[in-house]
C-alpha cells in the first residue's frame, strides 16, 4: 500500500539540492512522499487535519530546505521527522480518533471464506481496546510504536526521524508494545517479541 | 495475536479511502511553496475560479504556480502610492454596484456551466537567487472556463497561448456526482470520494453588511491584514464568477466600506478598455487592483502592481493583468454562448 518511488533519477539529496535554486525541483520530492505520509498522517489525525498536516509539513520542509544534510541520500526520515512534528501540534484530535473507534467498536460485516472471517472478526474486535491502548500511550512511546508498525522503519530510521538514540528506540518500542499487548488481553506467556527490523 | 499484526489491521481501519492524497493536496503544496519563494506578492489566482481553483489547478494552472512571482510590464503607473482620495473609491464602487443591480437577473438551474472567457499576461520569473530579470518568460493566455454550476457536472478549462498559435490546453474537471468524482489521468481512470463545489452561489448576502461579513469570513485566516484578506477575498469570489445582481452589487457596496481602499486613477485594462481602479496594497509589496469601465464602472478585470523595489522587480511593474471578456450561463460546457 504505501507507494515509494522506484526507477529514481536521482538521490533525494540531489533533489533538494536542486531545489535550492529552482523550486519547482521540489515537486519530485512531493510526489515521491506525499502518498506514504498523507497515509500516515491520516490514520494517527484523520481526514480534517492529514491535508492540513501534509501542507505544512511540506511547507516546513521547504523553507528548511537549505539545511538538509546531503550527504543523506534519503530524505524519509527526515519528512516524517517534520510530519511528526506536525502531528505533535494536533495531539487532542488524534487521541479523539483513537478513543472513537475504541467506542464504535466493531459493527462491519465480514464477507468470505470461515477462515478469513475468523481472522477478520477477531482483529476486529481486538480494534476497539487496541486504539484505546494507542491513544494512551505517551507520544513519546506512539511515535516510535506507530513509525514502526505503519511504516515500516527500522530502529536506525526511528532514530534518526525521531533525533534519539538506537537504545532509546529500543526501550520506547519495548514498552509501547508491552502495553498494547496487556491492552489485547494478552500477557500470554508464549507470545513472544521478534525483533523487528 | 501479534500486536504489530493487530496494528496494521488497526491501521488498515483507520486508512484514507484511496491511497493517493487528493490532487487538490499537490497543488496546495506547490502553491504554498511558490508564494514561499515569490513572498512578494499574492500569486495571481486569476486563473481560479474562487470555489473551483483546487480542481481548476489540476492542470496548466500548476505551470503558472509554480512559476511563483508574475511581473508584466504594460502600462507603468509608476510606484506612488494612488493619488486620489478613499470618497473616490467609495464613488466608483457605488457607481459599480448600481451598474451591477441594473443588470437582468438570469435563471440559473443546477445543471447549467458558468462560461467565464478572459485574457491574460503575466510574466514567470525563475526562483533562484541568481536570476534576474533576463530570465523572465512572459505568460499570455487566452482562458476558457466552463464551471459546473452545481459542481456535478464535467466542467472543462481551455488555455491557449495568445500569440504563436500554440496548441490549446484542456483541462477537464469531473463533477462530484453521489460523492465520487471519476478521474481520468493518463489513461488511467481513479476516483476520489468529494461533495460538489457549486460555481453559482444562491446563498450570497444582497447587503453590504452581510457580504462584508462573508467576504471576513471567506479571507480569514491568514496571518495579512484583515483588510487585505477581505479584499482579496472580493476578487476571489467575482473572478470567474457569476454573481447575481443583488449580491455582486453587494461586494462592491461591501468594498466600499475595506478601510485603505484607495483609486489609481485612469488604468487600461488587458484588453485595452479604458478603466478606473480601486486597490488595496498588500503588505507583501505590491497592490492588488480591481477595474471598473470608466464610463459604466462595469467590472472589466484585475491587475497587481509592484508599489516597492523589491526582490529584483521594480515599482510600477505590473506583476500580473486579466481582463474578463464575458461572463454566461451555458448549457453544456464547451459552449461559449
Amino acid at each position: 500500500m504505501v507507494t515509494t518511488a522506484v526507477a529514481r533519477d536521482a538521490d533525494d539529496a540531489a533533489v533538494i539540492e536542486a531545489s535550492w535554486r529552482d523550486t519547482e525541483k521540489f515537486a519530485v520530492l512531493y510526489d515521491r512522499y506525499s502518498a506514504q505520509l498523507y497515509r500516515y498522517a491520516y490514520r494517527r489525525v484523520g481526514p480534517e487535519h492529514a491535508e492540513d498536516v501534509v501542507a505544512e509539513t511540506f511547507l516546513a520542509a521547504f523553507r528548511q530546505r537549505r539545511k538538509y544534510d546531503l550527504s543523506r541520500p534519503d530524505a524519509r526520515p527526515w519528512l516524517f521527522g517534520i510530519v511528526t512534528r506536525e502531528i505533535a501540534g494536533r495531539r487532542r484530535a488524534e487521541e479523539a480518533r483513537y478513543r472513537t473507534l475504541a467506542r464504535s467498536g466493531s459493527g462491519e460485516v465480514v464477507d468470505g471464506f470461515a477462515d478469513q472471517v475468523a481472522a477478520a472478526v477477531t482483529a476486529q474486535a481486538l480494534r476497539g481496546p487496541l486504539a484505546q491502548a494507542v491513544g494512551r500511550l505517551s507520544p513519546a512511546d506512539r511515535d516510535v510504536l506507530l513509525l514502526v508498525a505503519w511504516s515500516q522503519f527500522t530502529y536506525e530510521e526511528v532514530a534518526e526521524t525521531l533525533q534519539i538514540k538506537i537504545g532509546t528506540v529500543r526501550s520506547r518500542l519495548h514498552r509501547a508494545r508491552r502495553r498494547v499487548r496487556e491492552a489485547l488481553g494478552g500477557s500470554n506467556p508464549t507470545t513472544t517479541i521478534e525483533e523487528v527490523r | 495475536m501479534n500486536e504489530l499484526k493487530t496494528l496494521d489491521d488497526l491501521g488498515t481501519a483507520l486508512d484514507p479511502a484511496s491511497a493517493s492524497p487528493p490532487e487538490r493536496l499537490r497543488q496546495r503544496v506547490l502553491a504554498e511553496t511558490a508564494q514561499e519563494t515569490g513572498r512578494a506578492f499574492r500569486l495571481p489566482r486569476l486563473t481560479m475560479p474562487p470555489m473551483g481553483w483546487r480542481i481548476a489547478a489540476a492542470g496548466g494552472l500548476a505551470a503558472a504556480l509554480t512559476a511563483g512571482v508574475l511581473t508584466t510590464q504594460v502600462v507603468n503607473v509608476g510606484g506612488n502610492p494612488p493619488a486620489s482620495t478613499a470618497s473616490a473609491a467609495v464613488r466608483i464602487l457605488q457607481g459599480a454596484a448600481s451598474e451591477a443591480r441594473n443588470r437582468p437577473a438570469v435563471a440559473v438551474r443546477g445543471d447549467q456551466f458558468v462560461y467565464a472567457e478572459s485574457i491574460t499576461t503575466a510574466i514567470g520569473m525563475p526562483q533562484g537567487q541568481d536570476s534576474g530579470p533576463g530570465d523572465m518568460t512572459v505568460i499570455a493566455q487566452r482562458r476558457q472556463a466552463w464551471l459546473s454550476v452545481d459542481g456535478t457536472g464535467d466542467g472543462m478549462i481551455r488555455e491557449r497561448p495568445r500569440s504563436g498559435g500554440g496548441t490549446a490546453k484542456v483541462m477537464e474537471m469531473p463533477g462530484c456526482r453521489d460523492g465520487i468524482r471519476v478521474w481520468t489521468k493518463g489513461g488511467k481512470v481513479g476516483t476520489q470520494p468529494c461533495e460538489p463545489e457549486a460555481h453559482y452561489r444562491r446563498d450570497l448576502p444582497t447587503d453590504a453588511d452581510g457580504m462584508l461579513a462573508e467576504l471576513r469570513r471567506a479571507g480569514g485566516d491568514t496571518k495579512n491584514p484583515r483588510d487585505q484578506d477581505a479584499f482579496n477575498a472580493a476578487g476571489d469570489l467575482i473572478r470567474e464568477a457569476y454573481i447575481a445582481p443583488a449580491s455582486l452589487a453587494a461586494v462592491f457596496d461591501a468594498v466600499a466600506r475595506i478601510p485603505g481602499v484607495t483609486v489609481v486613477g485612469e488604468v487600461k485594462d488587458e484588453a485595452g478598455r479604458t478603466g478606473v481602479a480601486v486597490a488595496l496594497t498588500q503588505v507583501q509589496g505590491s497592490r492588488t487592483e480591481l477595474i471598473f469601465d470608466a464610463r459604466t464602472h462595469a467590472f472589466l478585470g484585475e491587475r497587481s502592481t509592484q508599489v516597492r523595489n523589491q526582490d529584483g522587480l521594480k515599482a510600477g511593474q505590473v506583476l500580473d493583468s486579466t481582463a474578463v471578456l464575458k461572463i454566461a450561463i451555458v448549457d453544456r460546457a464547451g459552449q461559449t454562448s
